[in-house]
């Protein structure tokens, strides 16, 4: 096709509708931006890229694409920077929420380099591939036009063919063009792309041109400023948690999230509420999030990426390891834009390297498996209504709400729902139990929505969606002794097991059920009418230690972990664990003392969770997601990283 | 205090872990000088600031340990509770003997009862059981100062923002 050409693709695409996408000149870099003509391309520029440097330079030529990658990438267009949700509304006095879909105008994206094109295939892993699709995503990427192009120059920080994500766009394309200084090659990729092109002045390419092409691809490879060797990375870095590197670069990382911005592929997000000031409306807003940031990992009060290098460690483990385990492939593409836009010029591939130089021994990761993705594509964030019907004040500060959910409802013990409040926000609260068809949520006042939540009233209504997360194993109790070990609020995930178990008829010999259970004070024991009914169980021990006594407390005093020591541990028991990390920690090496096979052990972990769905990546825990691959984890998938500190 | 002292049986001693340790010879010099207790729910064991006299070990029952904090509306705070086989009374063994605790017996228990001033001879004549001994209080003493750091943590309350 000849170089005017491409003014009769931009045309023809513009009069089947599509928006189109594509690169242009702006603030002094080329951006991805919406365009109408050729003359909107930066024809005859070019960027200059180093470590922390990005300058446009003129060309000798009169290329369209003659520029390797910008800031931006495709990701704004799918992944919108800052979108609405879900919208909830005050109806004859009861909350409602609707899913929100924004309409979606088709986008046709002019320039999609092969690493680019690699990064929409990641990213709909995340988004669409998934368990559970995320609507909005998923419906922008359905009507896209890609126009890709491929690389016949690379740059300073290109390492794309290291990544084998490019320089040649292979696929996921409609059309894909490459650029030679008086013609262009076309490639089609879909029946779309070839309905297109068949209205395009195009002739068929000859030998010398098709060389070109190869020639122009095997140039690219050549030029590449930087490479990286992935052999066994994922492993390598798993096993280099506390390799000295991570300290040196927290020196002069800034915790920015430039990196985490620019990069194609990063999908983590944050969820507000926007309410405004009268009553009534209120929206649910999601908006890019980094990991560099502190609030990625916070949640009421602790922040489990406290330190620069915690942060800059997950970013690295993520991108270049535990991504594999999570989604079958790299989250790198080798574009150099976290490298360029770094203000202190950070490169991974160099941290990476040095890594490697200096490195102990690979650690074994989660191996990756597709999952099924749930057929009836119900909105990820669609919410029920769910009233309450009975409130039980267990402390001070903790509640049990009982909800009535429509029939069709099934949860199993340890999975948790997603509690709402309209212009408050939306929490995970694990299920505590269930009496009489009422669902029932043990809560603790820590935060703005848990406050609200705990101090509602009988048939007052909330959001629900749920239930999430992985289940205790209570098949694995029958015919053998199960300890269950527990501080604080952590008795809540597990007293529907205790109702289930203390529902049995167990051998008090040889299927006794022990309850260690350890609280701060007598006031904060929650339950205590089950814990006295459990008691009185011949097959049931209950020990109740506690931090502080109070006069009269003629209980243990101390912590689980002393208490535990006195119990009997068997080895062919089933252990199930939920608390305070430092408490589980603690228990984990006594059991680990006592000789109990680590398959025996199972624990329920907590980190900061948005979505329930593995998409936001708050609850990222290494190779994990706590929202969909736990909450409750055997203790042999844990064990290569429970106990070490940032993550 | 109700109490009475009775020779200790070898079958006893062969449960308790700290004889189990020691071997049968210096078990036997340890279960000769001391004798076995038994003491009512709802009595004290020994209080803060006296003489620390003997070293325990609880065979049965359940054991409060408090500190006295002077200005507090229940003036006395219980720190730990020692229960089945655990040792108590490491002051015995400390230069000033003095105890650090009062002890409040919970529930009605039974304890070896090993004297201070007979434990401290056997142990300087026979400086291999002294080590053993040494050793063992050393871990009590160290689980005791695991278990208040925890405590004072306070890992089950609430953390500020």
């Amino acid at each position: 096709m000849p170089t005017e050409g491409l003014a009769v693709l931009l045309s023809l695409l513009s009069q089947q509708g599509f928006r189109l996408v594509g690169p242009r000149i702006g603030n002094g870099a080329i951006l991805y931006d919406q365009i109408e003509t050729v003359d909107d391309l930066p024809v005859g520029w070019t960027d200059k890229q180093a470590p922390g440097s990005y300058r446009l330079e003129k060309r000798a030529d009169n290329r369209a694409f003659g520029y390797v990658v910008g800031p931006q990438s495709w990701k704004k267009e799918l992944f919108l920077p800052r979108e609405v949700i879900q919208q909830s509304s005050l109806e004859t006095g009861a909350y409602q929420w609707q899913p929100v879909t924004a309409p979606v105008s088709p986008t046709a994206f002019i320039g999609v380099r092969a690493c680019d094109l690699a990064a929409i295939g990641i990213q709909d892993r995340v988004f669409v591939s998934a368990e559970q699709a995320d609507p909005a995503y998923d419906a922008r990427r359905q009507s896209a036009f890609i126009v890709a192009i491929n690389c016949t120059e690379a740059g300073e920080l290109c390492f794309c063919d290291s990544m084998g994500s490019g320089p040649r766009a292979e696929s996921d394309f409609d059309l894909c063009l490459t650029e030679f200084d008086d013609y262009f090659l076309v490639e089609t990729g879909s029946e779309k792309g070839a309905a297109i092109a068949r209205q395009l002045p195009l002739k068929a390419a000859s030998d010398a041109e098709k060389s070109d092409l190869s020639a122009g691809i095997e140039q690219c490879r050549q030029q590449m400023g930087r490479s990286l060797n992935t052999e066994g990375l994922p492993e390598l870095l798993f096993g280099n948690l506390n390799h000295p590197q991570w300290d040196k670069v927290a020196d002069s990382c800034l915790a920015c999230g430039n990196c985490t911005s620019v990069c194609p592929t990063c999908f983590c997000y944050s969820v507000e509420e926007v309410a405004d000031l009268g009553v009534g409306a209120a929206e649910r807003e999601r908006s890019w999030d980094s990991c560099f940031l502190q609030n990625h990992s916070k949640i009421h009060g602790a922040t489990f990426q406290s330190e620069i290098k915690d942060r800059y460690r997950q970013w690295l483990t993520h991108k270049f390891g535990s991504w594999h385990s999570q989604f079958g492939t790299s989250g790198c593409v080798g574009c150099g834009r976290c490298i360029a836009w770094c203000p202190v010029g950070i490169d991974p591939t160099e941290q990476i390297e040095a890594i490697q130089q200096d490195a102990a021994e690979p650690v074994a990761l989660p191996v990756y498996r597709a999952e099924a993705p749930i057929t009836d594509r119900r909105n990820l964030f669609e919410s029920t209504v769910a009233k309450i019907t009975a409130i039980k004040a267990e402390t001070d500060d903790v509640v049990t709400l009982a909800l009535d959910l429509p029939g069709n409802y099934h949860y199993q013990q340890g999975q948790f729902n997603m509690l709402a409040l309209p212009g408050l926000g939306e929490v995970p609260i694990s299920v505590s139990g269930d009496s009489n068809g009422q669902i029932e949520h043990t809560i603790r006042d820590v935060g703005a929505v848990t406050a609200a939540l705990t101090s509602l009233k009988a048939n007052d209504t909330l959001g629900l969606r749920g239930p999430y997360g992985t289940a205790w194993p209570l098949a694995k109790t029958t015919g053998r002794p199960v300890t269950i070990i527990t501080g604080g609020i952590g008795l809540a995930p597990l007293r529907g097991v205790m109702r289930n178990l203390a529902k049995q008829i167990r051998n008090p010999d040889s299927e006794w059920v022990s309850l260690v259970y350890g609280a701060r004070e007598e006031s904060g024991l929650l339950f205590r009418d089950e814990l006295e009914q459990w008691q009185r169980n011949p097959a049931i021990k209950v020990a109740v230690t506690l931090d502080r006594a109070s006069p009269g407390w003629s209980g243990n005093i101390g912590t689980v972990t002393t208490l535990l020591q006195r119990k009997q541990l068997p080895v062919d028991g089933l252990y199930l664990i939920c608390g305070p990390e430092v408490m589980m920690a603690a228990v984990i090496r006594q059991l680990n003392e006592a000789e109990i096979a680590p398959e025996n052990i199972y624990l329920s972990m907590e980190r900061n969770m948005k979505c329930a769905a593995g998409h936001c990546g708050r609850c990222q825990y290494g190779p994990y997601f706590i929202c969909k691959d736990g909450p409750v984890f055997n203790y042999p998938q844990l064990d290569f990283l429970f106990g070490q500190q940032g993550f | 205090m109700s109490n009475s002292a009775i020779r200790i049986d070898p079958g006893l001693t062969r449960e308790m872990e700290l004889f189990r340790e020691l071997g049968e010879e210096d078990a036997a010099s340890l279960a000769a000088i001391a004798s076995l207790r038994e003491v009512a729910g709802k009595t004290d064991l020994f209080s803060q600031g006296d003489a620390a006299d003997s070293l325990y070990i609880l065979v049965e029952g359940r054991i409060s340990l408090a500190i006295q904090v002077p200005g507090r509306a229940h003036a006395e705070s219980v720190v730990s509770t020692v229960s089945t086989g655990e040792l108590l009374g490491w002051s015995a063994l400390l230069p000033d003997r003095v105890w650090q605790v009062s002890a409040h017996v919970i529930k009605p228990s039974r304890l070896i009862d090993i004297p201070g001033a007979e434990l401290r001879q056997l142990c300087e004549r026979n400086c291999g059981l002294g080590y053993k001994i040494a050793t063992r209080m050393l871990a009590v003493v160290g689980q005791r100062l695991t278990e208040s750091r925890v405590q004072f943590l306070d890992i089950f309350g609430q953390t500020s923002e």
